[in-house]
């Protein structure tokens, strides 16, 4: 049902509305506040409603509702109908019977397919997407002379990164090992032991892998963090940047140059 | 009977799990089209319980305006919120400008502040790093940090100089072979775990729908 | 029968309910009187002489007795009991027990033993007893016959208990009477009874084992020719009788009481120092209850028992006394008693306390406190704010463009670049509203790209919001390039499901997606659209493009997607937070991902590339002031940070 509204005056008014709601969340910079609890909440309402208003026009609708209203008397009983149509409307109405007191356990049918379906997607996706390929990228070559086919990187610098990649990967793994042997509960996980190198006896700590994984992984999550750091730095800049554009706005309205 | 249902339960998750799993490694042609179905329901199922969760959430915030709980009117307004827009959204349409306009104009600029107030916070916590905590890791953490913020950004002064290449260069080395590596490891981990539970499902011995 | 007394009126016995005897048939023997109350009337069952008739009365061991003498069957006649005579009104003189209505006159004899007592001329002498039983007559005669010094009893002689150096045991049943036919010397009768009589010696030797019960010493021959009689209960040993209770008032028959007939006192050690202690045999010893079930409760004499002077029970002896411990409030004394405690009691006190303690604080949770609002949260909340603002509004400083370009984005180009134009590419936007400030400045210079190369650009989302998202950016990047929808790029709408979802596209698309978002009214299916003409399967699409601000989706369309592709690419657009996690996938061999773009950098860098300043210009200034204003922060919190430690550390 079309409605017919001035988009000058909806826009007008969503960016006064938008620009309002920004400060009311901003306000949270001075401590929790009765403004930014009205504007989350009705965050939360609008998007739940969104959510629910596109899963059924999007989904359920044209697949469970429209085919009866275009329905025809050969369509009826067909084979692709009735799995298709009737059976998934079936499984929604035993999904809609958790919400039932007493009736929830034939619920128990459409979850058990969801989780089934989902847990297979999952084990499959890992195996064949994850598992296998990394581990065959994990065995890179050591040779000199291959190239990086992403980075064109070869040489002594490609075979330090494919160490240190290697490295990473390996004690990694070896970090989210957490035995310990009865008795060494409360022991430090790490130790020194003297190790003879070629450049003398020297310590090292003990067990190795896992130390150097740990290492690896805090230089991963300083990345991680200083990545999302800017990017709600970003964030954070596309919201000002509204705001002065929508205080601009305003004020040109209100204060229109000649 | 309640022990009968959760086997018939575990039956199904089975049957249908290993249906669809299959089509990974054997793919049958007998057994394309019957998991092809089995999606299909999937989906439109995933559907039915993202409103089955909108459902759960009015109810909850019903119960506490019905039981005046502390906060009950941020709940009616929530209420509020929700029933106006699924009603606009259902009868004017998900696509028409109005629905399109309470997303743009509430939805996305309160989502994008909340992200944006993310930035405070996690500048303050790591100005606060030092002073709580100081051992191997946090100084790693915290190097790795500024090294990587040093090299994304521009300078005031200097920028695309020599040493901010260098920075740039850094950060880059950082972020693609020590970062990677760790995430290599830590995909393979994530990969196992799941692989794991997964198989405890499609094995009956995990029975997250109930019995 | 029982021996038990019972009324004179009974007709059975109380005790073993045999039938008693007909006192008018049995008249009762008149005898001295010992002292018992109401003695006119005896009960029929004792001292009732036994007459033919009531043979099924007689006791079992008369009867026997009668048999051994005259060895007649039944009773019958019975000689009356040699050497009985006066000595045997003793049995007569027994006295009454004091409450007892009934029983026979004190000192009266039976007749059946007064006439055997009194010696030969028993029979006649027992005139009293006129009907003593032949047998009895006959027992007498000859236990006279036998010798002198018949045992006779007295029933007024002091009873002399027998000296006995050890315990007289129970005398043994079995040791009764014997059942001989011809009856002994001694006629049958036990010794105890034939020497009854302290005065006489005993022409019988008395038993070694045991003689004489002790209920039968201070057999009294009280001279008056009646048979002797067996002395009651045994309270006192001496004879003397024992004080009588002020309750009862013997004083009418005390005088016919023997001595050792007492009541109520218990013999004194000293009295009884001639009386042997009484042994048990050894079975009954054995029966006897553990010591520890036995109470040995000492009963105080009565002068030594405090007499009650208040409350209800004033006057009386031997009660509790109300005061001064109940009744009279008394005032603690000044010190407590002091308790013996151990420790572990006091351990197991205290952990008690702290539970309890504990309870009490779990009971009773204290209301949040409000936070206090921080100071460095405003002076960085400002900061930033500052920092990206200014540059914004004022457009001031302008910070220097990126002189390089990373070296993934010269991989993403040289993919984009490869593509065949005449099929469209598929963008997936999975991320949230949130995200728009980054994901829009990164993923602008991508399609506007793909737009400025012509590819047909089909989108998708497993976001509710993505499709709208879409809408928003194609509409933002189209409006340079003439894109329209419907014509050249179009949304195939929201697909629920995660990896489910994303597999059942990825293996049929068609089946996926029945309805698009914005589609044409025209259209009956989105597939029908001229955009997605040659579609069918994920391998139709020209590129793959996977735009979120998450690892997390990237991730499940890597995997789910890789194996239907074909030789399609597929690139990635991620946040900065998310690159590492997704690299591991475009740095391999044989990677799953072709081209990967992260960061406002790469995405300035691409659109100084394509010569299309957009949003990520727009942002740059504000970011890169940003960014420089967090790492002055940073610093000075690392320099704040490490010099606290040292403050502390010197202070410890």
């Amino acid at each position: 049902m079309p409605v017919q509204i001035d988009p000058v005056l909806l826009e007008t008014l969503g960016t006064l509305l938008a620009a309002v709601l920004t400060v009311m969340v901003l306000s949270y910079i001075l401590g929790d506040n009765a403004l930014f609890r009205i504007a989350t909440y009705l965050f939360v309402g609008v998007a739940s409603g969104y959510a629910a208003a596109v899963a059924w026009q999007e989904v359920l609708q044209p697949r469970l509702i429209a085919p009866f209203l275009n329905l025809n008397t050969t369509q009826f009983g067909a084979g692709p109908f009735v799995t298709g149509v009737v059976v998934p409307i079936g499984l929604v109405g035993l999904l809609a019977l958790r919400l039932v007191p007493g009736a929830g356990r034939l619920g128990g049918l459409p979850v058990a397919l969801l989780i089934g379906v989902g847990a297979a997607a999952v084990v499959g996706g890992a195996i064949t997407g994850t598992l296998v390929p990394q581990t065959l990228a994990a065995m890179e070559s050591f040779s000199p002379f291959a190239i990086a086919p992403q980075t064109g990187e070869t040489g002594i610098e490609r075979m330090v990164n494919v160490l240190l990649v290697l490295v990473g990967t390996v004690g990694t793994l070896a970090y989210f090992g957490f035995g310990v042997r009865k008795g060494e509960e409360h022991a430090p996980r790490y130790g020194w032991r003297r190790t003879r190198t070629p450049l003398g006896a020297i310590n090292i700590p003990w067990p190795v892998f896992p130390f150097l994984g740990e290492v690896f992984i805090f230089v991963a999550f300083g990345v991680m963090f200083a990545g999302a750091l800017s990017a709600t730095l970003l964030y954070l800049t596309e919201r000002v940047q509204f705001l002065a554009s929508a205080l601009q706005t305003l004020l040109s309205g209100i204060f229109p140059i000649a | 009977m309640r022990g009968g249902l959760g086997l018939v339960w575990a039956a199904i998750a089975i049957a249908f799990g290993l249906i669809v799993l299959q089509g990974y490694f054997i793919d049958l042609e007998v057994l394309r089209g019957v998991r092809t179905m089995v999606l299909q329901w999937a989906v439109v199922l995933a559907a039915a319980a993202l409103l089955l969760g909108v459902a759960n959430l009015l109810a909850v915030h019903l119960s506490k305006i019905g039981a005046q709980e502390k906060g009950w009117p941020y709940s009616a307004m929530l209420v509020g919120a929700l029933v106006v827009t699924l009603l606009v959204g259902l009868f004017f349409g998900e696509e028409s400008p109005l629905v399109l306009s309470v997303f743009q104009y509430i939805q996305q600029p309160v989502e994008s502040t909340l992200a944006g107030l993310l930035a405070i916070s996690l500048t303050l916590g790591i100005v606060r790093l030092l002073s709580r905590r100081r051992d191997m890791r946090t100084y790693i953490f915290l190097i790795t940090v500024f090294i990587v913020l040093l090299g994304t950004g521009p300078w005031l002064i200097g920028s695309n100089g020599g040493l901010h290449q260098l920075m740039g260069e850094a950060r880059a080395w950082l972020s693609q072979v020590w970062a990677a590596g760790a995430a290599r490891g830590l995909l393979l981990g994530v990969a196992l775990g799941a692989t794991a539970t997964g198989l405890r499902i499609l094995l009956g011995a995990d029975r997250p729908y109930g019995d | 029968m029982c021996q038990t007394e019972n009324a004179a009126d009974a007709e059975f016995c109380r005790l073993c309910h045999a039938k008693l005897p007909d006192p008018a048939e049995s008249p009762i023997p008149k005898g001295p009187e010992t002292g018992a109350t109401g003695g006119e009337t005896a009960p029929p069952a004792r001292g009732a002489p036994v007459s033919a008739d009531r043979g099924s009365q007689m006791p079992d061991w008369l009867a026997r007795l009668r048999q051994e003498v005259t060895g007649e069957a039944g009773p019958s006649e019975t000689a009356p009991l040699s050497g009985a005579g006066d000595d045997l009104g003793w049995l007569g003189a027994m006295p009454a027990v004091a409450g007892e209505d009934e029983g026979p006159p004190p000192g009266e004899v039976p007749d059946w033993l007064g006439a055997s007592a009194h010696g030969g001329t028993s029979t006649d002498e027992a005139a009293p007893g006129a009907d003593v039983p032949d047998w009895l007559a006959k027992i007498r005669a000859k236990a006279r016959g036998d010798g002198e010094g018949e045992p006779a009893f007295e029933g007024e002689s002091a009873a002399e208990p027998t000296p006995s150096p050890t315990p007289a045991p129970l005398p043994e049943p079995e040791a009764a009477i014997p059942a001989e036919p011809e009856a002994p010397a001694s006629l049958g009768l036990p010794d105890w009874l034939l020497a009854a009589r302290p005065d006489d010696a005993p022409t019988v030797p008395p038993p070694s084992e045991p003689d004489r019960p002790s209920w039968l010493m201070g057999v009294t021959d009280d001279g008056s020719g009646e048979l002797p009689r067996v002395p009651a209960l045994v309270f006192d040993g001496e004879g003397a009788a024992p004080e009588p209770a002020p309750d009862i008032d013997l004083s009418s028959v005390s005088a016919q009481v023997p001595d050792w007939i007492g009541e109520g006192r218990p013999p004194e050690l000293a009295d009884r120092s001639d009386l042997a202690p009484a042994t048990l045999p050894a079975w009954l010893e054995a029966m006897r209850p553990v010591d520890t079930f036995r109470s040995v409760i000492e009963i105080e004499s009565a002068e030594d028992q405090a007499v009650e002077s208040a409350g209800p029970l004033a006057g009386l002896r031997g009660v509790l006394l109300a005061e001064p411990v109940v009744a009279m409030l008394h005032a603690p004394t000044g010190k407590a008693a002091r308790l013996d405690v151990n420790e572990r009691q006091y351990a197991q006190a205290e952990l008690l306390h702290r539970l309890v303690e504990e309870e009490k604080r779990e009971a009773r949770p204290r209301p949040a406190a409000k936070a206090r609002p921080s100071v460095l949260r405003w002076v960085v909340a400002a900061a930033l704010l500052v920092a990206v603002g200014v540059p914004g509004v004022l457009g001031i400083p302008a910070m220097d463009l990126p002189a390089f370009a990373p070296r993934d984005l010269a991989g993403l180009v040289g993919v984009v670049d490869a593509i065949p134009t005449d099929r469209p590419a598929l963008v997936v936007f999975d991320y949230e509203a949130g995200a728009t400030g980054e994901m829009e400045a990164v993923a602008g210079p991508f399609l506007s790209h793909l737009m400025e190369r012509g590819v047909p650009i089909a989108t998708l989302s497993t976001h509710p919001g993505g499709s709208v998202l879409a809408e928003r950016l194609m509409a933002l990047q189209g409006a340079g390039h003439n894109y329209v929808r419907g014509e050249d790029f179009v949304h195939l709408g929201y697909l629920p499901g995660g990896p489910a979802a994303v597999q059942l596209f990825a293996a049929s698309p068609r089946q996926a997606v029945t309805s698009g978002f914005l589609e044409e009214e025209t259209l009956t299916t989105i597939w029908d659209s001229p955009v997605l003409a040659g579609v069918a399967q994920l391998s139709d699409f020209t590129l793959m493009a996977v735009i979120t601000s998450g690892s997390e989706d990237a991730r499940v369309w890597i995997e789910q997607s890789e194996a239907f592709l074909g030789e399609a690419p597929l690139v990635t657009i991620v946040s900065a937070g998310s690159e590492p996690l997704v690299r591991p996938y475009y740095e391999s061999t044989d990677p799953k991902v072709n081209g990967i773009l992260s960061g406002l950098t790469s995405a300035v860098a691409y659109e100084q590339r394509l010569g299309e300043p957009g949003l990520a210009h727009s942002r740059w200034s504000s970011y890169g002031l940003g960014l420089l204003v967090v790492e002055v922060l940073v610093a000075l919190g690392a320099v704040g940070g490490i010099t606290t430690g040292m403050f502390r550390s010197r202070r410890r």
